[in-house]
Order: structure tokens, then C-alpha cells, then sequence
């Protein structure tokens, strides 16, 4: 990586959007898709002071750094160049080696979104101002300007249905958003520097307007990574696919053969799945991902999956399974033991380039963290909007206990985040509950809301397949309550809950 | 008024002053910048 040179000018990035926070901003690549915490607001005022500024010097002395603090400020730069957050800017004075610039930069092209009403005093930040930097996982804790993580199930409509469908989805409701209405959406993500959605559903391809949602949010500038069983994957949609900037696919698949996913997603769900990556492969889209929903009978197949991405090109990504919609039901049979879940600690310790979108933070007890922030970020980094526009804390507690409100509501989503109720709640800070005395509740932090809420434990208690064993008791003395419904959904008839083989 | 002429050079000045000693090394939780990566972060099956 080339030292930076402070006497040069330097930008952002063209594929990199930064948006201010209550510590500083969140920059967010397009292109390698790191998302950089900056973690003052001085160095985000330097960032700005970059364009239009002689060199690197300059916009720190521009932006009030002060003496004792430039070196600081100068590493943090440094960081930014080598991660590509920021570039230098060419020209043939600096390519021949000369050291002085032009009096004019020739500073252009940097991309800077606000985040409305997000920022703090950016001239009162920074390390000597009383500002420290601090760890992330606690500015996370009492929330961002915006989610990093939003998923927007687009539809109930499925032509699948899964025995652990999180949504219990499978017949379109007739009160979903039309599509003046999803594009509001889009416009409102766009203006709070929402970096890209996770659309999921249902299945969200099956919507009539699906592609040309699609298209408004890369226009503007929202990134937009979609989940699908395939069916609508043929030929022309990948290649219309890998023509799109800011769009990223995964494909769902839970289970290296037909006879592992099936079970779970039904008939022909594997080949239908297999063909839509055959598809991708030959438009060349790039590495699409494949999506798997660690369940008892995954665990064997890991390495197996893991082959059959590299094979693809393609990067694995795997989640945990959750009781939540009709996996409420399939999640006792489904869930693995304790000897599994250390199996899958182990495989992902292994495979570091392995996804699992945090979802296994309550694994990291079992010794040194897994990647990611390992922290609940339900209602601080993370929500859902469902298909009729309902709000929730995250995409696995469609309840009511968790909705903060609908995007038709009046300020729409933007207010919601900002003032719900419920988020407030859960960005309070809380405490460990039943987990206070246990000496690893710091790498666990309690688990899973989603998990704990729907088998009926406290949500102060420990997550139910707690790595020391302590769920299960939790388990057993929740059996005698109530346990929250997650509800019929949309399930177009009775699914089977057996995890025999299905016809 | 006129500004008293300086004697020292500013950096110079800040490196005499021990109140303003440069900031040591950030350790972990001092850093700047850090670095995550999201992609594939929770959400859908």
C-alpha cells in the first residue's frame, strides 16, 4: 500500500457515500462494500476540506486539526487511502515525482450524502475536544442516523413454502404497498443515506413491479441486494442483472443436494435454485451469493456448500435459524446441538471468508469472536419494512410486540427510526438480566431478541441455545407460559412441520 | 496593537508545552477509523 502523501491531493472515492452520525460518519464502498466508521466529527469535516483542497495538509489545516493531533488525524487518512475510501488524484506533476501542486487542486468528483438532521456539532468533535472514539459496538447501541441493515420484504406472494419461513409467506396480501408507494419508500431511503436494502419476501422477483423498484433505487443511489429462490432468475434477468451497478444477488439453497434442500423448501426448489446460478454464471455476473439457513441436517453439508460456491465463483453466506413465522413450528427439529452448534463455531473460525451476517454472535462465547459487530442490532443498526409497510426492530420478530409503526404512517420511515417508542426502548441501555453473573455475557451479550422472544424467554434472559446449556433450562420453565404466537401469516394452507423427507 | 513576535516556531512551541503533548499512539478503542464488513449482514433466508 503507497504511503500517504500529505502534500498531495487526495478525494473520496467515487463508489464510496459517506453519511454523517452522532460520532462522525459512516462511509460505506460500493465496490468492496466495507463500511468505515469515522469515528469523530473533525475527521469527517476533514474529509469534506479534501475537496477543493491543494493536498491532504491543507484540508487538515482547513478542517482545524489541531498540531498535537495531526499525526492521529493523518493515520486515520492513511487507513482511509488503504482501504480505498480514499484516492489520490492524478496528474502528472505527482506521476513524475514533483512535490509542490498547482495552486488550483484539481479536487473533483467526491461524493458526499447528508443524512437529514444527522450530524452532530461538526466543529466541536474530535480527540482533544472531549470527544473519544471509543468502541463501535457502543455508539451502536443507542442507534444511527439510519439502519446499516434494512430488509424490505417486497411481497407475501411465494410460489415456495419453506417449512422455516421466518415471514410465514406464501399468498400476496392485498393490502401490500402499491408501487407509488414502495417508490416513496425508495425516495425516503435515498434522502436518510440509506448505503442499499436487503429485499427479501416472499419472493420478491414474483411482484410485477419488482424491477423497475429495483431500478429507481440504484438511480438513486441505494444499493439493493435481493434474495430469491430463482424462479424468475432465467437468462435475460441475469443478464439484465449483470449489467446493474449497486445490485448484489443471492440465491437461496439450504442444503448441498436436492434431498437436504427439499425437505426443507420443497420439490424441485434445489434444481430451480441450481439453474438460477447456472444462469448467473454464464452472464458473468460476478460473485453472486449463495444463502443457506444452518439447520441440523446443513451441518454435514458445509463443506460441501462451501465447494459448490467456489465452484460458482460465489460466496457462501450462512444464517442461523430462527422460531420465528413458521419456523416457530420446525425450529425444535431443525435446531442443532450443542455438539453442532461448536461444529459450526469451529467451521466458521476456519472460514473466515464465509458471510454469516452476524447472525452466530451468540456462538462467540465458545472462545475468540466470530467477524462482525456480535451484538443484537434490532431497532440500533437493523429493522424490517414488510410488505404492507409495517415497521419492525428486525426480520425475525414480526410481531406486535415489535412493530414500531407503518411507512404510511405520517412521517413515514424516516420518523419512525428516528423517535418510535419501541426503538427508543431498545436503544436504551439494558441490562445482562439472567445473564448478569455469567462471565461471557460480553461476547454473547444475551443472544438473540427474536430467539428468546418467540420460545417464551424473557428477553432479559439467555438466548435458548446459549453455548453453556443455560437455555435450555430456560426452555423448559418457558414451555409452562405462554409462548407469543408468531401467527398464521400467509402461509397458503397448513405446511408440514415434519423434517421427514417431504413428497 | 501589535502581536508580540514569536521566538519559537509554533511547532515548537506546542512541543515545549507539555500540556500539548502530541496525542501517543491510538490503541484499539482510540482508532479513528474502523472497519467492518457488512456485506451479506442478516435479514432474509
Amino acid at each position: 500500500m503507497a504511503p500517504l502523501d500529505v502534500d498531495r491531493p487526495y478525494r473520496l472515492n467515487s463508489s464510496v457515500a459517506l453519511r454523517p452520525e452522532s460520532f462522525g460518519a459512516l462511509a460505506y464502498s460500493y465496490d468492496n462494500r466495507q463500511l468505515a466508521f469515522l469515528k469523530t466529527p473533525r475527521l469527517l469535516e476533514v474529509l469534506r476540506a479534501l475537496d477543493g483542497a491543494s493536498s491532504a495538509s491543507a484540508a487538515l489545516s482547513a478542517a482545524g486539526v489541531p498540531a498535537p493531533d495531526r499525526s492521529v488525524y493523518t493515520a486515520a487518512l492513511q487507513r482511509l487511502a488503504d482501504t480505498d475510501v480514499l484516492e489520490a488524484v492524478p496528474g502528472e506533476r505527482w506521476e513524475s515525482g514533483l512535490t509542490s501542486m498547482p495552486a488550483s487542486g484539481g479536487v473533483s468528483g467526491a461524493v458526499a450524502r447528508a443524512g437529514a438532521g444527522a450530524a452532530g456539532d461538526l466543529g466541536g468533535g474530535g480527540d482533544r475536544d472531549g470527544n473519544r472514539p471509543g468502541r463501535l459496538t457502543d455508539r451502536f447501541k443507542s442507534g444511527l442516523a439510519a439502519p446499516i441493515c434494512l430488509t424490505w420484504e417486497l411481497t407475501y406472494a411465494c410460489n415456495l413454502a419453506c417449512i422455516h419461513c421466518l415471514s410465514s409467506s406464501g399468498r400476496r396480501d392485498p393490502d401490500e404497498l402499491t408501487t407509488a408507494e414502495a417508490m416513496s419508500v425508495v425516495d425516503a431511503m435515498a434522502e436518510m443515506g440509506i448505503f442499499y436494502v436487503n429485499i427479501g419476501g416472499g419472493e420478491p422477483t414474483v411482484r410485477p413491479d419488482f424491477w423497475s423498484l429495483l431500478d429507481h433505487a440504484v438511480d438513486r443511489r441505494v444499493g439493493v441486494k435481493f434474495s430469491t429462490n430463482g424462479v424468475r432468475l432465467d437468462a435475460a434477468a441475469a443478464r439484465r442483472l449483470a449489467d446493474t451497478d449497486y445490485v448484489d444477488v443471492q440465491i437461496s439453497l439450504d442444503g448441498a443436494t436436492a434431498e437436504t434442500n427439499d425437505a426443507i423448501r420443497g420439490t424441485d426448489a434445489y434444481a430451480m435454485a441450481r439453474r438460477a446460478m447456472d444462469e448467473l454464471a454464464a452472464a458473468d455476473f460476478g460473485p453472486f451469493k449463495i444463502s443457506v439457513v444452518v439447520t441440523r441436517h446443513v451441518v454435514p453439508e458445509l463443506d460441501a456448500l462451501s465447494e459448490l460456491a467456489a465452484g460458482y465463483g460465489a460466496q457462501l453466506r450462512l444464517t442461523r435459524l430462527r422460531p420465528s413465522g413458521r419456523g416457530a413450528q420446525t425450529w425444535p427439529q431443525l435446531r442443532l446441538d450443542q455438539d453442532q452448534q461448536r461444529q459450526v463455531y469451529r467451521w466458521l473460525m476456519a472460514h473466515p471468508d464465509v458471510l454469516t451476517g452476524d447472525s452466530f454472535f451468540h456462538l462467540s462465547a465458545l472462545g475468540e469472536p466470530l467477524p462482525g459487530l456480535n451484538l443484537c442490532g434490532a431497532g440500533r443498526v437493523v429493522c424490517l419494512i414488510d410488505p404492507v409497510g409495517d415497521v419492525y426492530a428486525c426480520p425475525f420478530v414480526l410481531h406486535e410486540r415489535f412493530r414500531a409503526g407503518s411507512v404510511r404512517d405520517p412521517g413515514g420511515f424516516p420518523s419512525l427510526w428516528r423517535g418510535a417508542p419501541l426503538f427508543r426502548e431498545l436503544r436504551a441501555p439494558g441490562s445482562a438480566g439472567a445473564c448478569t453473573s455469567c462471565g461471557l455475557y460480553d461476547a454473547c451479550q444475551g443472544g438473540c431478541m427474536a430467539a428468546k422472544f418467540f420460545t417464551g424467554i424473557a428477553l432479559d434472559g439467555p438466548d435458548p441455545e446459549c453455548v453453556l446449556g443455560h437455555g435450555e433450562a430456560a426452555l423448559t420453565a418457558a414451555a409452562a407460559a405462554a409462548i407469543p404466537s408468531p401467527g398464521p401469516g400467509h402461509s397458503r394452507r397448513p405446511v408440514p412441520v415434519s423434517i421427514g423427507r417431504r413428497p | 496593537m501589535t502581536a508580540p513576535v514569536p521566538t519559537v516556531d509554533e511547532a515548537t512551541a506546542v512541543r515545549l508545552d507539555p500540556a500539548a503533548e502530541p496525542t501517543p499512539p491510538p490503541d484499539v478503542e482510540d482508532l479513528l477509523v474502523e472497519e467492518v464488513s457488512i456485506d451479506g449482514m442478516c435479514g432474509v433466508y
